[in-house]
């Protein structure tokens, strides 16, 4: 018994920096992030006995950060939009002092995941960085799956209009070895 | 499909190939489409270099240490249950609760897929005679499929107990009973699933609530020795078909603590969800 509760605790433990990034990309910024991981750490110890042994632990994880966010964090306090204006202008200012990329184009990469809106946002985090399959993604989220096919396919073409307006070197981002300015 | 060749990818299709979310012959089609276009390249391209930089700037993200204070909430959580698993909150499962440990490796949608098979494979849910296999196992004590009789140890524990608590059936024969969890099916029915132990053998069932009585919908019975004809099936298999079984009813999140113990104050009446 004590080993079962131990290896669950374990587990949740390895978790927490995946349950990290995606509350970063959820919210956009570290702050708000380590909240929203506390709370959702919070809520799956609270919730511990309802987690069915067997099922995907980091997918339940996941769906709990994310309804936090949308049911709970962004509504009320309606961060989206604040955090968006705050940080257009954070990503102009760094802009024309570019040194290397990392931590500024993170920013820059940061701001432009804000403009999408949480429904393409959120779809887009879980394929292409947590690497999600189209019906893990639709199970967490609770949409069907023609759903987040066509939020993805919305979301990949408006971050890479984003990224492109505010490079003129679109190509950048497509070959990783090469650097711009 | 005449239109084909004339018809642009969509998005969604580039999309779908570049995620490998596109069945082989479906794949191969695209795939052909793509090598013929220019245009479909470079919006691939597009795609393609979107990820890159997501995985660049947000990939790494990952790597970052771990809030301490979270980490010490998490530990303080494990040393509290384990202090209290010695008294009143019962092994989900004992021995197999590491094997179905080990089934969290599978992706879930994989075993979503393999849990389908799986429950055809053991009478396609509700009240197949091959069930009845799985069920009574010879055992008298054991639930079998349908009804479950008013004043019956295991209607009161479906009635009145809260998830993870277990009931003593038996002081002498070790027989205790404990509600799993409670959660909803697609179609609308408030189950809970249950787990019946003894000695020898754990039962593990589902029953839902039917008008103002209990009907039990899956039982498997696992015995720590078991044998291929005793009627019964190992641990972990039990376990998983248990689950699978509650996938086909496309049950919900189970509910949490406060909205079974509604459910349970209200006599499971008045559900309107």
């Amino acid at each position: 018994m004590s080993a079962n509760l131990t290896d669950w605790h374990d587990e949740l433990v390895l978790l927490i920096p995946r349950v990290r990034r995606f509350a970063l990309t959820l919210t956009g910024s570290a702050h708000d992030a380590d909240d929203l991981v506390q709370a959702t750490v919070e809520k799956a110890l609270v919730k511990r006995e309802q987690f069915t042994p067997g099922t995907n632990l980091r997918g339940w994880l996941f769906r709990i950060c994310r309804n936090l966010w949308i049911d709970e964090w962004r509504g009320p306090r309606g961060k989206t939009d604040e955090w968006d204006a705050e940080n257009a202008d954070h990503v102009q200012t760094i802009d024309g002092e570019r040194v290397t990329s990392g931590v500024l184009e993170l920013a820059e990469v940061t701001a432009a995941m804000n403009t999408l809106g949480d429904d393409k946002r959120e779809v887009l985090a879980l394929v292409a960085v947590e690497g999600y399959s189209y019906k893990e993604v639709s199970e967490i989220l609770d949409i069907p799956v023609g759903t987040v096919m066509s939020r993805l396919a919305r979301a990949r073409q408006a971050l890479a209009d984003q990224l492109s307006l505010r490079n003129s070197d679109e190509s950048r981002y497509g070959d990783q070895s090469r650097e711009v300015n | 499909m005449s239109s084909e060749n004339q018809t642009r990818l969509s998005d969604e299709e580039l999309c779908a190939y570049l995620d490998g979310e596109l069945a082989e012959t479906e794949r191969a089609r695209v795939e052909a489409r793509i090598t013929h276009s220019q245009d479909a390249q470079a919006r691939l391209n597009r795609l393609v270099g979107v990820d890159q930089v997501l995985a660049r700037t947000l990939g790494p993200l990952d790597q970052e240490p771990v809030p301490a204070h979270v980490l010490e909430m998490i530990e303080r959580s494990k040393q509290e249950a384990v202090a209290r698993a010695g008294d009143n909150v019962v092994p989900l499962g004992g021995a197999s609760a590491r094997w179905r440990k080990n089934a969290a490796a599978f992706p879930f949608s994989g075993a979503m897929a393999a849990g389908l098979a799986l429950a055809i494979g053991l009478g396609s849910g509700f009240g197949l005679s091959e069930m009845g296999r799985f069920s009574s196992g010879g055992d008298p004590a054991l639930q079998a499929i349908g009804p479950v009789e008013d004043g019956s140890p295991l209607h009161a524990a479906l009635e009145h107990g809260q998830s993870a608590v277990a009931r003593v059936v038996s002081m002498e024969e070790g027989t205790s009973i404990t509600p799993v969890m409670t959660f909803q099916t697609a179609d609308g029915h408030i189950c809970r699933e249950f787990s019946y132990d003894s000695a020898e053998a754990q039962q593990r069932g589902v029953a839902c609530r039917e008008g103002p009585s209990w009907q039990v919908k899956f039982t498997v019975a696992s015995s720590a020795s078991s044998t291929p004809d005793d009627g019964y099936i190992p641990a972990g298999s039990a376990l998983l078909a248990v689950d699978i079984f509650i996938d086909t009813l496309g049950a919900g999140e189970p509910f949490g603590r406060e909205q079974e113990q509604q459910l349970i104050s209200d006599s499971w009446a008045g559900l309107e969800w």
